[in-house]
């Protein structure tokens, strides 16, 4: 049997949603998949590791005027976000560095250099805003945040990653 | 066939199964609102147009938290962060629509009664949405046909059943007591990808008999600007792969239970 690569943006991801007793039988074994592969040190070490440092994060920023220059507390809808992005990136990663903004917004970053990085800033609304270097080209953009990394941001992570 | 082509043609005629075991068939598009999505004008809209769909749920945005802690004991938040939509189903509870701000998704459940008319239901409803919420490109477009069907037996082979069976280690004939099998295909030349689970579900503490569960996620995640003849097109080829996947994927002692 053939296997081929593909990329993340296209394996990983929510199914369709379904009503059925069926659908939800189905999505209760794969939370347990999901439980058990959580339950393994090596197989959940990276994720765990991206939760930790949002878990950090978190705790140091949540107060007004957290780095001393009047910078708002991380925003609640934003961090819940947060976490939901880390998941959508599913076990392997590629994790970012995780970061607070002075408007309260958790951003990300992906860094591989001055000519190949990505940031990425979670809003309360749901949109992702996001501004990349890859070589000589700028990337700019906002996309929504509907529960799964966007395809078009897996491409541009990457682009940023390539060779690695 | 190479195991790297496919060629989706649309106007293969499959079999008709008398007795199909389709337990749901759901169509799911995420697309993010571009016009204002608020709860009044939205609610007052759809209740206004769809009287037979009239048990209504009011949809909202949780976030549930477990806060774990040294010398305490976990506690469980739930936060609630507002309104995201409606759920609509029929009176039989047969047919049932979500209206969200970031997507909209259609189930039929069994007895499914034939693709023209789900497909012409969906689309309808569809349309209801691109109303209201004038959705910006799409994130992921979905087809699923959930399968579920009673084997006659206590003692059975899934193999008699699905091509694909759970099989023991060489030299250690273990008896299966259950499985989940999830397979991701893709469909070179074209932008979908196919989840296949197959899984059962044994039977219940007051009896019955074990179900083999086939499940059919046929989707795409290129952006699509969701113009209805693109939409329609799509759902026809998703149709396509998800009977191929179908009738390949059954043996003939299991269709034998469906004609």
């Amino acid at each position: 049997m053939m296997v081929v690569g593909l990329a993340a943006s296209v394996v990983l991801g929510t199914p369709t949603l379904g009503a059925s007793s069926s659908a939800e039988y189905v999505s209760e074994l794969s939370r347990e998949i999901g439980a058990q592969m959580r339950g393994s040190i090596v197989l959940s070490s990276a994720l765990e590791r991206a939760r930790e440092d949002l878990d950090e994060l978190v705790s140091e920023c949540s107060t007004p005027n957290w780095d001393g220059y009047g910078a708002e507390p991380i925003d609640e809808e934003s961090c819940a976000l947060a976490y939901r992005f880390l998941e959508g990136l599913g076990f392997g990663g590629p994790f970012p560095a995780v970061g607070a903004d002075p408007d309260g917004e958790i951003s990300f970053e992906w860094y591989r250099g001055p000519r190949r990085t990505l940031s990425m800033s979670v809003s309360p609304a749901g949109e992702l805003h996001y501004a990349a270097i890859v070589g000589a080209s700028r990337l700019y953009g906002t996309e929504p945040f509907l529960g799964d990394f966007p395809p078009r941001l897996w491409e541009i992570v990457h682009q940023v990653l390539a060779g690695e | 066939m190479s195991p790297s082509a496919v060629e989706i043609d649309l106007t293969e005629a499959f079999p008709t199964l008398r007795n199909a075991p389709i337990v749901e068939a759901a169509i799911e598009v995420r697309a993010r609102a571009a016009a204002p999505w608020q709860a009044e004008p939205v609610s007052a809209s759809l209740q206004g147009a769809l009287f037979d769909y009239p048990r209504v749920k009011l949809l909202r945005r949780t976030e549930e938290k477990v806060i774990v802690g040294p010398g305490q004991s976990p506690q469980h938040e739930v936060k609630d962060l507002g309104w995201a939509g409606l759920q609509l189903s029929t009176n039989d509870q047969k047919q049932v629509v979500l209206f969200d701000r970031d997507r909209f998704s259609f189930s039929r459940l069994s007895p499914y009664e034939s693709w023209s008319r789900f497909e012409a239901e969906a689309m309808r409803l569809w349309e209801l949405h691109v109303q209201l919420a004038e959705p910006s490109d799409s994130q992921r477009i979905g087809l699923r046909f959930i399968n579920r069907f009673g084997v006659p037996s206590q003692r059975f082979e899934v193999r008699d059943y699905l091509v694909t069976a759970p099989a023991p280690p060489t030299d250690l004939p273990l008896p299966v007591v259950n499985f989940l099998h999830r397979d991701t295909l893709a469909a070179p030349g074209y932008p979908y990808s196919i989840n296949v689970v197959r899984t059962m579900q044994p039977p219940s503490a007051s009896g019955g008999t074990f179900q083999l569960i086939l499940d059919i996620d046929v989707f795409t995640r290129q952006p699509s600007a969701l113009s209805k003849a693109d939409l329609r097109r799509t759902l026809a080829e998703m149709r396509w792969l998800k009977n191929r996947v179908f009738f390949g994927s059954i043996t003939s002692k299991a269709r034998s239970l469906f004609e």
